[in-house]
């Protein structure tokens, strides 16, 4: 597979849990986003490392690695420091600003999110990001 | 006609193909009738592409293939000596529509008489082609048929590795769309507080679910004969790309809302010239809708045109507007409750307003020039709109207890006894019991019973000081004494507004909050003496009521 070859924004999608994965990868691909899927934030930083993604859709509570974690390390790596990045979390989980601020997360969704909200926001995101090159 | 399942472009694409190429087996594919309609082979696969071009091959293929059909899983079939095909099933839903052939041969092939009149129609010399098909490295019938059958399960595990995907895919989206409902249904009942902009509550809930279902348009038509909810009665709201008439719209929504019968289920109307309300069909090629019923009644209508994408309104679409429906007439009934509620609360609180009025027509409008200013002031000093809200009642309400002074005190004209003074200073304990049986007014409390307490702790009834005072006790004293000293009293004429302003700034520290104070002198007055010459113009209605019977 050779994600950037289509030309097509690459969106990589973590999650631990499969129908997530599924829902919001199914959303994009119908919306012509390229989609990469990972089950841990390990293999998140790995793809996100490989491929760089115009976006990174992560959960929050996933094993090896957290959401808030890979969000973390992605900004600290000279490679991914620019990838903007949401994260969905069960409802009722609130993000305080210190968690958010050594991050790139632009939003934060609460599960059962609305994949139509979270396709929305990746657009919002991808256009922003294609406005100002980083 | 069974439309050819394999285009011809994208049979190159199948998985099963792609690894066909890679092991160097030559593929092709036919039709549920047998012809040949996409070719795999190249040159390194000689002989397989001049077999598979010629008339002879297509010919034996199409004679083969008949036989197949209906068997699941075919073996390896020779087409003459040393030519065998392997028929790998190209399934949709589990029929058979065609097959992808892999072409093997054996040694026999070079002595067949068809091989012979191949090379004779290709013009190929028949000895040399014979010694190249003999040097390539031939498999034997039982490796062939292993190779077949490898080739077979793996077909069939892609077929149900890709049948799984889809299936996957299709739950994917219906999970998707179950999110969706859900969260919907998450955002309109967390929306659903009574004390909301009605109008703006209703106008986001059908932009969501208009957006959800993905219908072009929804519209909601209220009755007009429902006394409550005066913002919304007899409105249209709309969401999404509405027909641009909306006079129209909103008279078709009442045809509709009259004409039907109620059934609290969404209707779906595929055909709506059915109907037979004219317009109808000029504004949806599809409709749907449902009464929003409240208080046992249906009070609105909904309504939604056909789907952004042509397809048909379902079940799903049906149950997700009737939900709405319920929500808002859920909405609507709890609303009109608590404009009720509220009702009965200011009518309540007026008519003892009203009462005070009654008692003492001589400072009439006094209570409501006190709220007013009261909640001027309190602005002015930055306190929280919802609290000076409360402080305007408590304005209304803080000489209830004079109600309770014997009139000959209350109106005496002249100065009054120490003996007399003492009992209008009954008057702030007296309000409060008036208030303390009303849950809803507790607040207001303190206003009533400490608004002639002084800064310097020398006022009344409990000689309080400083900030031991509640700041609703400090504004009221502030407001009261400004109205006092500038309407005329039985014993004295009024000031002027400039001596008044030194007033409260001489006593600033002594009577009044000194910071309150400051910022009270900064008001702007001249809504306040509008209001002194409206009351003196136009008494309240009871004391019209009053003064025309003494006469």
């Amino acid at each position: 597979m050779e994600p950037q070859a289509t030309g097509k924004p690459l969106v990589l999608v973590a999650d631990d849990e499969a129908h997530i994965l599924h829902v919001v990868s199914l959303k994009l691909r119908n919306a012509g986003y390229e989609v990469l899927t990972a089950h841990d934030g390990e293999e998140a930083m790995e793809l996100a490392l490989q491929h760089h993604p115009a976006l990174v859709i992560t959960d929050f509570q996933m094993p090896f690695m957290t959401g808030l974690e890979l969000c973390v390390k992605l900004k600290q790596t000279e490679s991914t420091r620019d990838i903007p990045a949401i994260m969905l979390t069960a409802r009722g989980f609130a993000m305080a600003e210190d968690d958010l601020n050594p991050t790139n997360i632009a939003a934060v969704l609460s599960k059962p999110f609305s994949p139509r909200d979270v396709l929305a926001k990746v657009q919002e995101l991808i256009e922003h990001q294609a406005g100002n090159p980083a | 006609m069974t439309p050819l399942v394999v285009p011809i472009e994208k049979f190159e694409e199948s998985t099963l193909a792609q690894r066909c190429a890679l092991m160097g087996v030559p593929l092709l594919g036919i039709n549920h009738q047998g012809r040949i309609i996409a070719q795999q082979v190249d040159d390194t696969q000689w002989p397989a592409g001049l077999i598979a071009r010629s008339p002879l091959f297509a010919a034996a293929v199409a004679a083969a293939s008949g036989a197949w059909r209906g068997c699941p899983e075919s073996d390896i079939v020779a087409l003459w000596p040393g030519c065998w095909v392997a028929p790998l099933p190209i399934r949709q839903h589990r029929r058979n529509v065609g097959y992808r052939l892999a072409m093997f041969f054996t040694a026999e092939l070079a002595g067949s008489e068809q091989f012979t009149r191949i090379c004779d129609e290709a013009r190929l010399d028949l000895a040399a082609a014979r010694s190249r098909l003999l040097r390539r490295p031939l498999s034997t019938a039982s490796q062939i048929q292993m190779m077949a059958r490898t080739l077979a399960w793996m077909a069939n595990d892609i077929d149900q590795q890709q049948r799984q995907e889809r299936e996957l895919d299709k739950l994917s989206t219906q999970l998707g769309e179950t999110y969706e409902e859900l969260s919907l249904m998450y955002k309109l009942s967390a929306n659903m507080s009574v004390t909301r902009d009605h109008q703006r509550f209703v106008s986001e809930s059908l932009d969501e679910v208009q957006q959800v279902v993905g219908l072009r348009w929804m519209a909601m038509q209220l009755i007009d004969d429902d006394q409550r909810l005066a913002s919304l009665r007899g409105q249209l709201i709309v969401a999404g790309d509405a027909p641009a008439d909306r006079a129209e719209l909103s008279d078709i929504a009442r045809q509709l809302l009259s004409q039907f019968k109620i059934d609290s289920q969404a209707n779906i109307v595929d055909h709506p010239e059915s109907l037979g309300i004219p317009g109808l069909t000029r504004i949806a090629r599809r409709l749907l809708f449902v009464p929003v019923i409240a208080d046992g009644r249906p009070l609105a209508i909904l309504l939604g045109a056909e789907k952004l994408d042509e397809s048909e309104l379902s079940s799903v679409d049906s149950k997700l507007v009737t939900s709405m429906a319920q929500n808002l007439g859920i909405f609507l009934a709890n609303s009109m409750l608590y404009e009720d509620l509220q009702g009965m609360f200011m009518g309540t609180l007026r008519s003892l307003v009203n009462a005070i009025d009654a008692k003492d027509t001589y400072t009439c409008g006094h209570s409501e020039r006190v709220a007013f200013l009261g909640r001027q002031l309190a602005e002015k000093a930055g306190i929280d709109a919802a609290t000076v809200e409360r402080l305007y009642l408590a304005g209304l309400l803080h000489d209830v207890g004079k109600i309770g002074v014997p009139e000959a005190v209350l109106t005496k004209p002249g100065r009054l006894t120490d003996e007399e003074f003492e009992i209008i200073k009954t008057h702030p304990r007296i309000g409060a019991h008036i208030l303390q049986g009303i849950r809803q007014m507790q607040d207001l409390i303190p206003g009533v019973l400490y608004h002639h307490e002084r800064y310097d702790g020398r006022g009344y009834p409990d000689r309080l000081a400083g900030d031991d005072i509640p700041l609703f006790g400090r504004l009221l004293c502030l407001a009261d004494s400004f109205d006092a000293m500038s309407s005329n009293r039985t014993y004295r004429s009024a000031l002027p507004l400039d001596q008044t302003l030194e007033e409260i700034t001489r006593c600033a520290g002594s009577q009044f909050d000194p910071a309150l104070a400051s910022v009270f002198v900064t008001l702007d007055f001249a809504p306040y003496q509008q209001m002194v010459r409206m009351h003196q113009q136009r008494p309240s209605l009871i004391v019209q009521e009053l003064e025309g019977r003494a006469t």
